[in-house]
């Protein structure tokens, strides 16, 4: 086998930098003393250059909200604490994401946390949220400070969210829930406050 | 190459594993324009590839349990992807039992010299869309994913010679197609 016809066929992998290092150091070496890799490189380039695929108008938020209730009926077997403490483990990473995060509620919260029949799916997970627990969502212009503001105001901490209807999870002081939850359910900026805590359903 | 986003992808998957359902949303953010990206140079619709994509991460939640690390996390949702599709777009060739040369004559462009961007981008879009599916599949994962052949093997589940094949194959169609679009290196 010549050279060149080793060289030839990884022409592309060198254009686009995957080649490893011995691979890349043998094409190097032949391309550079041979004008027919070399015009088939400048070729290449032009193709690479000019071939992007354009824009689908895909929807990622259209798509997720698609294939979330798939996954409801399909998810792990994993109790709800179990998420929370991973969640909580995670704090930074989430936070930072979630600070970027476009908030924008959407009318499907009930299928992840509100719905009845999800309610008795986590407590048939085996793991009763701890007293305290809020689901909370917010207006989607609220700014990440207010939201801040009223967690603060009211003792709360963020245990889980946002969920891709930017529903958090707080723990509120447990003896207090109840007046927490009409305090937050009187922000504006709150659209909706709702425990958690087996037997506390309004 | 890409080191620490696979290790972050790959803790990521880890958590999925766990029902994490955050931890799903943030790799479903991230892969989905990659994968928006490769499935629209296998299929134009948008509600397909919406479709596909759903399909694949669906699997990635099902299965991340079994994913044990042997090869990068792109490599696995990629692989996943490209069966989904070939499975979406049904009548796949196989590039290698297939005479690149029996296409000959499909397409004809004008002899345009002046081509602007835009032009030479819908010519080479349609030139693309004249290869077999595993051509296409491989030229896209190849210049715009940055991938290697080994990579893209493991992707496709053939034999790095059969990679290579593709491309090559790939190569000497377009260039007949792209005559007068794009010039001859000298
Ligand atoms: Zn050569």
């Amino acid at each position: 086998m010549t050279t060149h016809q080793y060289a030839q066929p990884m022409l592309p992998w060198l254009l686009a930098g995957t080649l490893d290092d011995a691979d890349l150091a043998a094409v190097e070496q032949h391309v550079a003393g041979c004008a027919q890799c070399q015009a088939d490189l400048a070729w290449q380039r032009q193709l690479r250059a000019a071939s992007a695929p354009p824009a689908s108008g895909c929807d990622a938020d259209r798509a997720l909200a698609a294939l979330l209730p798939r996954l409801g009926a399909q998810a792990p077997r994993v109790g709800m604490l179990a998420r929370w403490r991973n969640a909580v483990a995670a704090n930074d990473a989430w936070l930072r994401w979630a600070a970027g995060a476009q908030l924008a509620v959407i009318a499907a919260l009930s299928l992840l946390l509100l719905r009845p029949a999800a309610d008795t799916d986590y407590r048939a997970l085996g793991a009763a949220p701890p007293s305290g627990s809020v689901v909370v969502t917010f207006r989607p212009d609220t700014p990440e400070r207010e939201i801040r503001r009223i967690l603060q105001a009211n003792n709360a901490r963020v245990v889980d969210g946002p969920t891709v209807t930017d529903a958090y999870v707080l723990a509120l002081p447990a003896t207090k829930t109840a007046a927490a939850i009409k305090r937050l359910r009187a922000e504006p900026a709150v659209t909706l406050a709702q425990p958690l805590t087996a037997g506390d359903h309004p | 190459m890409h080191g620490s986003v696979d290790a972050s992808d790959a803790r990521l998957v880890g958590q999925v594993a766990a029902g994490d359902r955050q931890a799903f949303e943030r790799l479903y953010r991230g892969y989905f324009p990659r994968l928006t990206r490769f499935l629209n140079g296998m299929t134009r619709s948008v509600p397909l590839i919406e479709e596909i994509v759903n399909d694949t991460m669906l699997v990635v939640w099902q299965k991340a349990h079994s994913y044990d690390g042997s090869c990068k996390v792109s490599t696995w949702i990629f692989a996943i992807a490209y069966r989904k599709a070939c499975k979406a777009i049904k009548g796949l060739d196989d590039p290698v039992d297939t005479d690149p040369d029996q296409f000959e004559g499909d397409i004809c462009f004008d002899p345009v010299h002046e081509l602007d961007q835009h032009r030479l981008q819908r010519a080479i879009g349609a030139a693309l869309e004249d290869l077999p599916p595993a051509q296409r599949a491989v030229v896209q994962l190849t210049y715009h994913h940055d991938m290697g052949y080994a990579d893209i093997a493991a992707v496709m589940d053939c034999p790095v010679n059969t990679v290579k094949t593709r491309m090559f194959h790939a190569r000497r169609r377009l260039r007949k197609l792209l005559a007068d679009q794009l010039e001859e290196g000298s």
